[in-house]
């Protein structure tokens, strides 16, 4: 990796990391108000499926949890960034959907930290994903950079690990 | 020797399936540690019941509204009692308890839709607003009439779900009077019906 790419990879991990574990607390510290927002998308029938509403419910915020501390650990770093990847896509797929039936709602994505995309579902929040989105595969074609528990793992050399021989 | 991108990609495609299985079997675990509800529980309402048949149909403005002995048949067209039904208010019956002064209208949608418009004399209560603390002193002054008090719930109408969702944190506080009005304030407004901007 070139010196260029690890000063611009290091810090979009972190901050990619550090940002999806904010959403996860967000949304694991008032579980009540995001299930509001995932019924509020109408993706599922409440009357068939709304177990599936209690699944996305508590498993959107983990898989964000365990993938943000992992990106700022630097560990696993293209598995979590693949992750993240298949759950920005799945929510921008779903806002999309939201803003082609004309639904008034609001996001839930951050709680009440909507910056900077304030007020109920719009294009801002497309972009928003958008931007998020490209981030994860730059990790995931770059890898985590140095500064990262992958990268120590890698440049551990093996004769380190092994007895040294007189 | 380094792996190529495909290789790396295949792998790590199978970590993201491990990381999203871990955080469903959390997920799961989670869930059945902290239960949410998905719909609000009419059957402890005493709207129904205990509300209506105070109701002095002569005074209201419409023959819509619900008397003890006369089912409502715009919001039950088959006339058979349903729990369903009980809470929800048409235009008419939630102007008629405007009128008669018998009951609290919130406003769950935005601050910000609140601060702009909203049906005279009404309360300010919405999920976020509970859930952030910021609606203590309206909970306070709900408590003081009564956890009994007729409150009126009310969004855009329509597929707008903010009656409802605030509904449930009610009736979590312990409220066993609430009722939603489902047209929503723009056609109350649309109706000509008393409205208050600031």
């Amino acid at each position: 990796m070139k010196p260029i790419e690890a000063v611009v990879v290091t810090p979009i991990r972190i901050g990619l990391g550090a940002l999806f574990m904010l959403a996860a607390y967000l949304k694991l510290s008032d579980p009540q108000a995001f299930a509001e927002s995932v019924k509020a998308f109408k993706i599922f029938d409440l009357a068939t499926a709304s177990h599936l509403v209690t699944l996305a419910t508590f498993t959107v915020p983990w898989v964000e949890m365990i993938c943000g501390v992992l990106l700022v650990l630097g560990l696993w770093s293209r598995a979590a960034s693949v992750a993240l990847a298949g759950l920005l896509l799945a929510f921008t797929i779903g806002i999309i959907s939201v803003l082609q039936r004309e639904i008034d709602v609001r996001c839930g994505c951050f709680g009440k930290y909507e910056w900077p995309c304030t007020g109920n579902i719009s294009m801002c929040h497309v972009a928003r994903n958008s931007i998020m989105l490209l981030c994860s595969l730059l990790i995931t074609l770059r890898g985590g950079g140095p500064v990262a528990l992958d990268w120590f793992r890698r440049n551990r050399s093996p004769v380190d690990s092994e007895p040294q021989t007189a | 020797m380094a792996s190529s991108i495909p290789d790396n990609l295949f792998q790590a495609t199978l970590g993201a399936f491990a990381i999203v299985g871990l955080a469903v079997t959390i997920g799961a675990g989670h869930s059945l540690i902290t239960p949410v509800r998905l719909s609000a529980d009419w059957s402890k309402n005493t709207a129904a019941a205990d509300q209506r048949p105070d109701q002095p149909v002569d005074d209201a403005p419409n023959d819509t509204v619900t008397s003890p002995d006369q089912p409502n048949d715009s919001v039950n067209p088959s006339n058979t009692p349903t729990e369903q039904a009980d809470h929800l208010l048409n235009l008419e019956q939630a102007y008629a308890l405007f009128e008669m002064g018998e009951a609290i209208f919130l406003d769950a949608r935005s601050r910000a839709e609140f601060d702009e418009s909203h049906i005279l004399g009404a309360m300010h209560l919405s999920t976020e607003s509970i859930a952030d603390g910021s609606a203590g002193t309206v909970l306070d002054d709900l408590l003081g009439f009564g956890t009994d008090f007729p409150l009126i719930l009310y969004c855009h109408g329509g597929q707008c779900d903010a009656s409802e969702n605030t509904a449930i944190r009610l009736q979590d506080l312990g409220f066993t009077n609430i009722r939603i009005m489902t047209a929503g304030f723009e056609e109350w407004v649309k109706a000509g019906y008393e409205v208050e901007t600031p």
